[in-house]
């Protein structure tokens, strides 16, 4: 009860915050649009880190062969793939403001959509199989193997590659930056904090529910 | 009016998750009164 | 122990030796990979006519038709096995990791005869101007390798599920798509004039990286794919 109430609090600071100080950027003609930056980037670290996890517990299951942690694994990627979807909004809204077009296959644009498809991957491939055995082991592997390559489609890719995106090489952006203060942090860190806590309330509850589900079958 | 958009934005994402959650927590406890 | 490890060579060599002889039988994979690969080939030199392609499409339409070709044909490796009702007895012969070589040595043979064959085909058809010859074959080579890791083991994933047909596409993609946009833009920096092989480093680097990282997961993975 009280973890809703604190990540009630949290987000009601970061939204407050997000637009009482100054906008997270200088030296650009609109400043203001970069306040996203405070909602957008969060989720797009928590969709990331929801892959892990789920890769996490692939891991887990090639491990230990507990179907649980399949459970984990299908939990982990569903909802993150709910938040790469609301990142990849985000972030092509941010470039409608920005640059003119909602997709410009900027690199790190495209790596948020690859994300997007490792996911889809993940659940066309679970979809093919009907053993519940053979779904977990096949799953745990894939999720591996699409961690792998998206390390270097998010990580590598658009630093190497010239691109629009704060960040990469030659970006329309250089000359003016992100402002990292502590005023930004103040900001930036509670939102990260406050994104994941949603993220793990949701996957707690997901987890509960599919539990009670199955006991009800039982029953 | 283009530089609420953001605001817009964001608050939409913060929106869409907390009725997801909100849903959730509805379904975890019409599930638990059942069993 | 050092007896122990030739075996595994020898034996993964011979699921290789196996998988030749069987394919000079049927010549299923190679056909296909072939076919689509000078299909497309001529596909777009037709398209452009005397033109030619813009330079930086030349590198893109090339990888993207390799691309394509062993989707048609490297994902059919495993399958064919399952099919044929051979996976047993192969199971039984020998272990995981000699059968994983092999189907690698296997999928990295074919990829080489695409390349050797597609790349003069394009040179001839399509006007594809290679002004660093050493940055473009170190690019073809890294990515093949690459390839062969990766196909290899996605091949065993989809010979497990039961809806193989487009499975194969849909899960290699984001695996292998890293490694197209390296070898894209490796081979357009080998296409401009006056390049040298170290203009293409960075993306050489990461081709090698991926290389060895997809072949060594793939190599540790396949046990858990192949032994239910």
């Amino acid at each position: 009860m009280f973890g809703k109430i604190g990540l009630l609090l949290l987000f009601a600071w970061v939204i407050i915050g997000a637009w009482m100080f100054e906008p997270p950027m200088s030296g650009v003609s609109n400043p203001e649009v970069y306040r996203i930056f405070y909602f957008h980037v969060p989720v797009a670290l928590v969709t990331f880190m929801a892959y892990c996890l789920a890769m996490y517990h692939g891991l887990l299951y090639l491990r230990n062969r507990r179907l649980f942690d399949d459970k984990k694994s299908s939990t982990a990627a569903l909802l993150g793939t709910i938040f790469c979807v609301l990142a990849t909004v985000s972030g092509s809204i941010f470039a409608r403001q920005t640059w003119g077009m909602y997709w410009n296959w900027d690199p790190r644009q495209t790596s948020i959509v690859v994300l997007l498809l490792t996911y889809l991957a993940y659940f066309s491939l679970r979809s093919a199989i009907a053993d519940p055995l053979k779904k977990a082991n096949l799953s745990a592997v894939y999720s591996i193997l699409g961690f792998i390559a998206a390390v270097f489609t998010i990580f590598i890719w658009p630093r190497i590659a010239p691109g629009l995106h704060p960040g990469a090489p030659g970006d329309s952006t250089s000359g003016s930056f992100i402002v990292m203060s502590t005023k930004t942090w103040l900001v930036f860190g509670p939102s990260l904090l406050a994104f994941a806590g949603l993220y793990y309330w949701l996957y707690s509850l997901s987890l509960k529910i599919s539990g009670l589900e199955e006991e009800n079958l039982h029953v | 009016m283009s530089n609420f958009i953001p605001m817009i934005v964001s608050l939409l994402i913060w929106g869409v998750l907390w009725i997801y959650v909100f849903r959730l927590d509805r379904r975890v406890k019409e599930l638990e009164k059942n069993a | 122990m050092a007896a122990e490890k030739s075996r595994l060579g020898y034996k993964a060599l011979a699921v290789f030796v196996k998988d030749i002889k069987s394919e000079i039988r049927t010549r299923y994979a190679i056909g296909s990979i072939i076919m689509f690969a000078a299909v497309t080939v001529i596909a777009v030199g037709f398209a452009t006519g005397g033109v030619g392609l813009d330079r930086d499409l030349q590198g893109i339409v090339l990888w993207l038709v390799i691309y394509f070709a062993s989707v048609a044909g490297l994902g059919q490796s495993f399958i064919k096995e399952e099919e044929n009702r051979t996976a047993l007895a192969l199971r039984i012969y020998a272990r995981s990791s000699s059968v994983f070589g092999g189907k690698y040595l296997f999928n990295l043979m074919l990829l080489t005869a695409l390349v050797i064959v597609i790349i003069p085909l394009y040179i001839v058809l399509v006007g594809l101007e290679i002004d660093c010859y050493a940055l473009f074959i170190s690019v073809v080579i890294l990515s093949i390798i690459g390839l062969a890791g990766s196909t290899t083991i996605i091949a065993a994933i989809i010979s497990k599920a039961s809806i193989k047909g487009v499975l194969f596409a849909v899960l290699s993609f984001p695996l292998i798509l890293p490694l197209l946009l390296m070898a894209i833009k490796g081979t357009q920096k080998s296409l401009l004039t006056g390049a040298a092989i170290t203009d293409g480093l960075p993306e050489l680097k990461v081709l090698l990286s991926y290389a060895v990282v997809m072949s060594v997961a793939g190599f540790m993975l396949f046990d858990y794919v192949w032994n239910d």
